[in-house]
Order: C-alpha cells, then structure tokens, then sequence
C-alpha cells in the first residue's frame, strides 16, 4: 500500500534522512521516508565510514561533529543492530615541514575553542601505527574520541528501529514534484503516487539542488567525488584511521576542476584496507580514473611502504553533497513553509549525519533546536557564489 | 605511452585470429595477455612439452588452432605479444592500463580486440566448498598439465561435451570414475549430440572414441541426473545424487549416496565480461551464451564505436567461433583503418558470417541440452556459501532477494556479496540466476554488480610504479 497522507515526508534514504525520519518517529510523527534507489545506495553506502572530528574547524564546525559524535554513542546504545562503530581513536600525521604552521593553528583554535587535540611526536606516532614510513614521519596529532562505523549498517539499523515506530520506508520510488500553494508545502508527487503533507525533509544529498528546484528555490549544493581503493583482507596492521596532514594546507586543491590527493588509510573490520584517496569535480559521474587509482597508491606507498605487494581488489567513487563553505544546510527555508534542509554535509555526513537528523528532528518537535543552527541556513552570506 | 592501431586483450584463438587478420593487412597489433604463453585456453590444456614446430602432438581437434599459431608466426614481426600483462582497467581516451613486469602502463589504441574467453559456471549446492570439489576445467588442468590425478574416486557432474573431454583425459590417466551425471536430457540426441558440440568443440569422430573410452571403462553416464550434495568432513567422503525432471528439478524419493572423494563439476561455462562493462558496452542477458554478453554488430562491434568483442567473452559457443569471430574483427578494423581494398573484404566477410550461422545453429543443440535450468539454482540451502571471498551463505541473501523490487545493486551494499577478491566473477552469476529464479526481470545491464577498476587484483606496488623491476 502506498502511503496518501504524512506528517512530515522524508526525502532521501541516506544517513541524513534514515536518522532524521528515526528521530521524528521516536517522537510520535507519522512519518513517510522515500527513497529513489535503495537505502544507502549512495554517499552514504559507499565512502571511508569514519566519524572523524580532528580536522573540524572551531566554531559551528567541530560543535556539530562532537554533538553528532554524542548521537552515534546514544544509537550505539539504543539500536539494537550493532553497526560496528567503535571509537578507536584517530591520527593525522605530518610529513612535510610546511604542514607544520597548519596544524599549530588549528591546534591553538580549537584549544581556545574548548575543543583541544593532542599533538604527539614521531616516536608516539609509531608506536600508535608502527607500519608508517619511519623516514618520513615528522609529528602528529592524536583525538582518541575519533574512529569508525560500517554506514550501511547504521543506516539499516536506523531504518529497521524507525519501521518498527510506524514509519513508511518507500524503496525504488522518486519524488518527482512538490505542490506548493500560498506559500505552504501541500503535497509530495512520486511515481508511485501522492502523499499529502504540511512538512518536507530535503535530504537528498547530493540531489538537494533537484528537489529545491521543485519549490522553485536554488540550494546551492552540488556532487563532488572522491574516489578510494580497496586491497584484499590481510591481518590487522592499521589500527586506527589515519589522514595526512596535507589535508591542512591544501584543503582546496582540486575543488576547481583538478585532481586534488591526500593520504587517508584504515582497515575494516573484515580485514579489507581502505585507503584514499582523491577527489575531483565529475558531477555525478561515479567511475574512477586511472589517475587517480595510481595517485592514491602513490600517496600510500609513500606513507607505508610496506604494502608494497598488497593487492588491489577494487576501486571506487562515490561524490557528496558539497557546500561553499563545506558546512551542511540545516533547518527552514524563507518564503516556502514546511520545507526543511538537511543537506550539504560535505565529506564528513557519515560523522554529521545522526547529529544531524536529531536536530532537525527537535525543530520539527518543538521548535528549538540543543545546538542553534541559524548559521547553517540556506540564507547565509557564505553560499552565494560571490 | 605506447601506442597501437589495434590493442587486442586476450591471447586465444578469438585474440590471436583477430590479430593475424589485421597484421596480414599491414596493421601493427599489440596483444595483451596475463599468462606465459600465447593460446588462450585451449592452450592451457595441451600437453606439456608441446612446442609450435610439432603441432601433431596436439591431436586433431586442435589443428585449426596449431594453423592459426603457424599463421601467427608468419606476421609475428607486426604484432607485438606482451605476456604477463593483466590489464587492470579500460579508460576514456582510448586507453589500457595493464600490469607488467611490476609496473603500471598505459596504451593508446585506435582500435580495440576484447577476446577475454569464459570460466566454469560456478554452482552452489551444500558441499560445494569442500576440499574435493573442483570445476571440469581445474581438473583437466591437473591431468593434462601437471600429471595429476585429482583423486582416487571421482564422479563428474555438469552438463555437455566438455565433460565427456575430461572423462577421457582422466581414464586415460588411470582414474577410478564412479559414474557420470548428465543434467540435462540428452535422451535419442547422441548422434545429434555429437555433431552438435563436436562440430564446436572438435570433430565428432573425437567424440564418439571418447564415448567409447568411457564405455570400455564401464563407466556409466547417468542422464538427468544431479549432484545435490557433498558430504564429508575436511574433504569429499560421499556425494548424493538425484534424478531430475526436465527443469533439472530433483525428483523426490531418488535421492542415493555414491562414495566418492572428488567431485568434478561441469556446468558449462560463463563469459568474462568485466572488460567490456567497464568499457560500458552495452549487454543483453543470454544464459544460453553464459550469461551477459555485449550486444554487437555484425562485424563484432559493441556499442561502444571502435571496441570489438570476440570469442568466448562475447557468448560462450566455443574455438571455432571464436576463431571465425576474431577473424571478422580483424576484417573489419582493417576496413576502418583504411588499409583495405573493399570488395574482395566484402566477400571473405560473407563467407565468415555464413560459417558462423552454421556454428550458431549447431551450437542451439547444445543449448537445449546444456542451457541452465531452474532447478540447477535451487539446490542451496541455508549454510551453503553463495560468495567464497566474503563467506556469506545463502541464509544471509534469502530474505533480501524475497523482497518485492530489490536489485542485485541492493543486496550487494547488503551483504557484501560480489565485493571480495574476485571482483563477484563467481558470485555473480550466481545471484543473477537466484533472482532470475524468483521470476525476477534481470535488468538488460549488468548495472547491478558493477564493475570498477583494477578488474584484476593488482598490487600497490604496481600501480604505484613502484614496484621492482623483476
Ligand atoms: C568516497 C567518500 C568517502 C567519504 N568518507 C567519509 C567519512 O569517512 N566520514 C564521513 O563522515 N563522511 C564521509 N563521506 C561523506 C558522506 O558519505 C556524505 O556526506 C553522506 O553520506 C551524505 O549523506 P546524505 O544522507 O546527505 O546523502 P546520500 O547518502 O547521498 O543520500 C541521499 C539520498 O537521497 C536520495 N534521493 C535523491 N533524490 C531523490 C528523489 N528525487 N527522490 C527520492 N530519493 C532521492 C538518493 O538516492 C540518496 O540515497 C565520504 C564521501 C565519499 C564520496
Ligand atoms: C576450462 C575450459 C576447458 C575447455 N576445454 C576445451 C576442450 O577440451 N576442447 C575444446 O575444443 N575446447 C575447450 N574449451 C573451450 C575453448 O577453450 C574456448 O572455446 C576457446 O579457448 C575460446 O577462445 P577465446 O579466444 O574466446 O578465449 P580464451 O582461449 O579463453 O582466451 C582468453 C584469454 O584472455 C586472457 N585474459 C582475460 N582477461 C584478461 C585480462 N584482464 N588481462 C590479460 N589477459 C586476460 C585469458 O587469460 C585468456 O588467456 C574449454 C574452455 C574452458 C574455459
């Protein structure tokens, strides 16, 4: 039976939509989710399922990844599929002197910001990952409340809770229209039918800029890839995740149409390594390209050489929802009632996610939310292409 | 970057044919293959110490084969032969990445071979993991390569001519054969039979002395009959068998147990497809043909305008087709490079595509024999393993492929199943026929179990180019 009525429609079955369309549920609303593919079919069903804050910026940035990062610990307890998350401990690690200023910076911020990392030194470094290259590592910094999940897990554990709370889940089913009448959200058109409703959860992703088009409103979110390799299972011999540092300094290289690159090295629990990575502007194309396959080698090589003669069994693309600013878009839209953002989340939606699906969630609820997200609006200054 | 007017990927007769053809006319070829020696997989299995000057030694049903190598040698000073070369990934721009001696390589083509062959089809049944178990081909390898028997009592099970082959080969080696399982219903067809796959597959005189190997032997061929499981702790102790109806379904009540310690396995073959997916060519689902095939023109063109697909990889229907398709492609990438006169082309054309309808309407008796039925699918149970590389069972992917509307793409993010070390070469062919069982469309794309770069494990190393030398 396809849904006709619903208090809030959710638009999109990734980590976003599956914890918000959970969270409302918990709450009593009667709630739609639908989805055009499967559940985390998309980013969040293929990336490096950290839930990483290290690199978050002070200010709105690492508030949201530590309140999310509360979120998993509470679904953790709470769902009863365990999806793996375990809170290692995570480590970037500095290989060239130009590094160094960065990640000071960031340091002296995000102390003042009362949100402190740790800085170790090369020993500390390789007693914490000792297959790293010795010749190479000058430093690092270490955030033990950092670490990893398996995202389809968390998201099929979301979703079974939130079927079991009463909330429709509408696999393979596209929403291809929003009715909008004097300013209010009415109805949500699917190829499969019409689900009358006052409130709206744009949570497509990657796609959010498609379903904003429906209510006639330009939400600047657009796909970026990032691309990674898998090898075949080995023994344990990465034991936390661990990114480059260079990620501090050239944060920007290839967001504008060059092939950007960047150490980031873990090991799933099954024992496959996942190792990145690269990122690219190919719109929603998700093939990789052979640079890019023999970059991230490179990039990993150098970092642990060791893995010399470990196989590679596949590679893989995926693009998220990136943003200006890289902050999502979070909560009500001017001029269109009933319509609510929650996308945008960048490379960092599988951390951001459930944080975000609780706050939206408490919006919809009550109308306040436990970390103001005024700045996360679609209005803000920072997303206009000037 | 090297370049060629023609790469060709595959070293059997469907590559190497392709290649003659087009270095006959003047076209400087590049093959790639990933083992040691040029043939392919008829090849693989001659005998060992075999050498291209004593083509006698390879028996009749090679011979046009051992032409073909004898024609090579003529226009080997065009073509340029690159063994140990696994290429890893088909790009945009006209490009190969392959592996070779440790490093990571790229070649520029204006045309492109695809001759990638087929595997043995893969079929799950409780037991089919067991130590013991293995496919027709591994144990023809074992026999004819490497003077092995694979055991003591062995039964067969499978389907078609290929199993006939080896059934010989291990007789001939002094093998014990309890007993041979034909699934399919080869009743009042052996003469039709034998002309059918013998005239793909070889000669049917070769044919029918193995039937008489196998008669003198007393081994006895047991039609429509199927392995349901094999028994036994570490190793193959026993395999039950069964009688089945005409949709290889198990006929209840006919179940009986045969001691054995190995079990060779013969369902047929599938194709080799990942090169041509990830050319995003364009497929059509054919089981008869051994599953996905490129859909092409007649002159083996896939959708993908300049990318050729030939033999075995294109639809399972054996070397002499393979050898007739290569020789078409290599026809008609002369044509495109503009090296050839036109009319008498045309005909040669004519007179390979006639050959091959002829080849295709022998084949359909294989096919009403030998094309899965749905009960080939039926027989896993709850803890049988459906993907080897991630160790997931049949229990684990029976309440996803129940579901209304799911697609292969679903349960793969699901379970894992298709994402190990093999790239979903066994799994895959697996789950397609689960779902196709359930009356399930299976999409004319193989989009569900995509297919990324590299196609074959490759180190870090090699890509990296960082690799030694050696
Ligand atoms: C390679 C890679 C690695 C990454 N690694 C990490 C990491 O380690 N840690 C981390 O925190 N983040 C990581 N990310 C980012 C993270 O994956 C994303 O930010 C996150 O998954 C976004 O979740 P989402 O729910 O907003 O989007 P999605 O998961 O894309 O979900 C949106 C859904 O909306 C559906 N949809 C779209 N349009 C419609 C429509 N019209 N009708 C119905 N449904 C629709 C889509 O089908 C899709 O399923 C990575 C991303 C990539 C690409
Ligand atoms: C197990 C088995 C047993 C057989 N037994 C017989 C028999 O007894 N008698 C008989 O007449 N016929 C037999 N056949 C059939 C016959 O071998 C084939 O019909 C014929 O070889 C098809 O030729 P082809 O050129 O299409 O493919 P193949 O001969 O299979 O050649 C394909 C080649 O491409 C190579 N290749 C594939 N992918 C890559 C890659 N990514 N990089 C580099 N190289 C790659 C493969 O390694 C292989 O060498 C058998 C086939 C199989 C599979």
């Amino acid at each position: 039976m396809f849904s006709q009525e619903a208090e809030v429609v959710v638009i999109g079955g990734g980590v976003v939509g599956s914890a918000t369309a959970y969270f409302l549920a918990k709450e009593n609303k009667n709630v739609v989710l639908i989805e055009k593919g499967h559940s985390a079919g998309e980013a969040s069903g293929g990336n490096a399922a950290w839930v990483w804050s290290l690199t978050r910026k002070a200010g709105i940035d690492i508030t949201l990844a530590m309140h999310s990062i509360s979120i998993h610990q509470q679904l953790q307890a709470e769902l009863e599929l365990d999806f793996e998350y375990r809170a290692s401990g995570g480590l970037m690690i500095m290989d060239a002197e130009n590094q160094v200023p960065f990640v000071k910076e960031h340091l002296d911020q995000r102390e003042k910001d009362g949100h402190p990392l740790e800085m170790v030194d090369a020993k500390q470094v390789l007693e914490i990952e000792p297959m790293l290259n010795r010749d190479r590592i000058l430093g690092g910094v270490w955030n033990p409340v950092d670490g990893t999940t398996n995202p389809i897990l968390l998201v099929a554990s979301l979703n079974r809770e939130a079927e079991k709370l009463g909330v429709q889940i509408h696999h393979h089913t596209e929403v291809k229209g929003i009715d909008v009448s004097q300013g209010r959200v009415k109805s949500v058109t699917t190829n499969r039918g019409t689900i009358k409703t006052d409130c709206v959860v744009n949570a497509a992703g990657s796609w959010a800029g498609h379903i904003g088009k429906m209510v006639g409103i330009t939400v600047p979110v657009s796909p970026f890839q990032m691309a990674m390799l898998v090898t075949e299972r080995i023994p344990r011999c990465i034991f936390h995740p661990i990114m480059g540092a260079s990620y501090m300094v050239e944060e920007d290289t290839g967001k504008e149409g060059g092939l950007g690159s960047g150490l980031i090295a873990s090991q799933q629990v099954s024992g496959n390594l996942l190792l990145g990575a690269c990122w690219r502007d190919a719109g929603f194309d998700k093939r990789t390209i052979q640079e890019e396959i023999e970059r991230i080698a490179i990039v990993n090589i150098e970092a642990m050489p060791s893995l010399k003669d470990i196989r590679v069994i596949r590679s893989f693309a995926n693009f998220f929802p990136h943003t200006l600013d890289d902050l999502p878009i979070l909560g009500p839209v001017e001029g269109v009632e009933g319509f609510i953002m929650a996308s945008g989340h960048n490379g960092h939606g599988i951390c951001l996610g459930p944080g975000s699906g609780k706050l939206v969630a408490e919006l919809l609820c009550t109308g306040n939310t436990s970390v103001p997200i005024e700045e996360l609006k679609l209005e803000r200054s920072a997303l206009s292409v000037e | 970057m090297e370049k060629a007017e023609l790469a060709i990927i595959g070293g059997g007769p469907g590559g190497i044919s392709a290649a003659v053809e087009a270095a006959g006319s003047g076209v400087n070829v590049t093959i790639l293959d990933e083992n040691a020696r040029i043939g392919g997989q008829i090849f693989r299995q001659l005998e060992k110490g075999f050498t291209l000057t004593n083509p006698e030694a390879m028996g009749r049903d090679y011979q046009k084969s051992v032409d073909l190598f004898r024609q090579f040698k003529k226009v080997a000073s065009r073509i340029n032969y690159l063994n140990h070369a696994t290429v890893w990934g088909i790009f945009d721009d006209h490009r190969i990445a392959y592996g070779r001696n440790g490093k990571s390589k790229t070649i520029e083509y204006k045309n492109l071979v695809i001759a990638s062959g087929a595997y043995d089809r893969p079929v799950p049944f409780p037991g089919w993991t067991l130590p013991g178990v293995l496919t027709a081909g591994g144990a023809q390898n074992l026999v004819k390569n490497q003077r092995i028997l694979p055991g003591k009592k062995i039964l067969l099970a499978g389907t078609g001519p290929l199993q006939l082959v080896v059934a010989h080969q291990l007789i001939q080696a002094g093998a014990d054969i309890a007993a041979i399982l034909e699934v399919g219903d080869v009743k009042g067809m052996w003469l039709k039979l034998m002309q059918g796959m013998w005239g793909n597959w070889g000669y049917a005189g070769d044919g029918l002395r193995y039937v008489q190997t196998i008669h003198k032997a007393g081994v006895p061929i047991m039609q429509n009959h199927i392995i349901t499981r094999a028994n036994g702790n570490q190793h193959v102790e026993e395999a039950v068998i069964a009688r089945v109806d005409k949709d290889w379904r198990v006929i209840h009540g006919t179940q009986k147990s045969l001691k054995v310690d190995t079990v060779c396995l013969g369902y047929g073959l599938v194709t080799s497809t990942e090169l041509t997916r990830l050319a995003q060519c364009d497929h059509t689902y054919d089981s008869g043909l051994g599953g996905y095939v490129p859909v092409r023109s007649e002159t083996m063109e896939t959708s993908q305008k300049g990318i050729f697909a030939v033999g075995d990889g294109a639809g399972v229907a054996g070397s002499q087709v393979a050898l007739t398709e290569g020789q078409i492609a290599g026809i008609a990438v002369v044509q495109a490079l503009g090296r050839a006169s036109g009319a008498e082309q045309k005909k040669t054309l004519a007179g390979l595509q006639k050959k091959l309808a002829r080849h295709h309407r022998l084949r359909q008796v294989l096919d009403d024999i030998s094309r899965p039925r749905p009960g080939l699918y039926e027989l896993a149970e709850d803890e049988t393993i459906i993907c080897r590389c991630e160790d997931i069972t049949f229990k684990q992917i029976k309440p996803l492929i129940q579901k209304e509307g799911i697609k292969a793409k679903d349960i793969k993010r699901r379970t894992r199943v298709g994402m190990g070390s093999c790239g979903g070469r066994m799994c895959g062919p697996i789950l397609i026929e689960l779902l196709r069982n359930l009356g399930m469309q299976v999409s004319k794309q193989p989009d569900g179990l995509n297919v990324r770069p590299p196609v074959k494990p490759v180190s870090l190393g090699v890509l990296a180019g960082a690799g030694d030398n050696q």
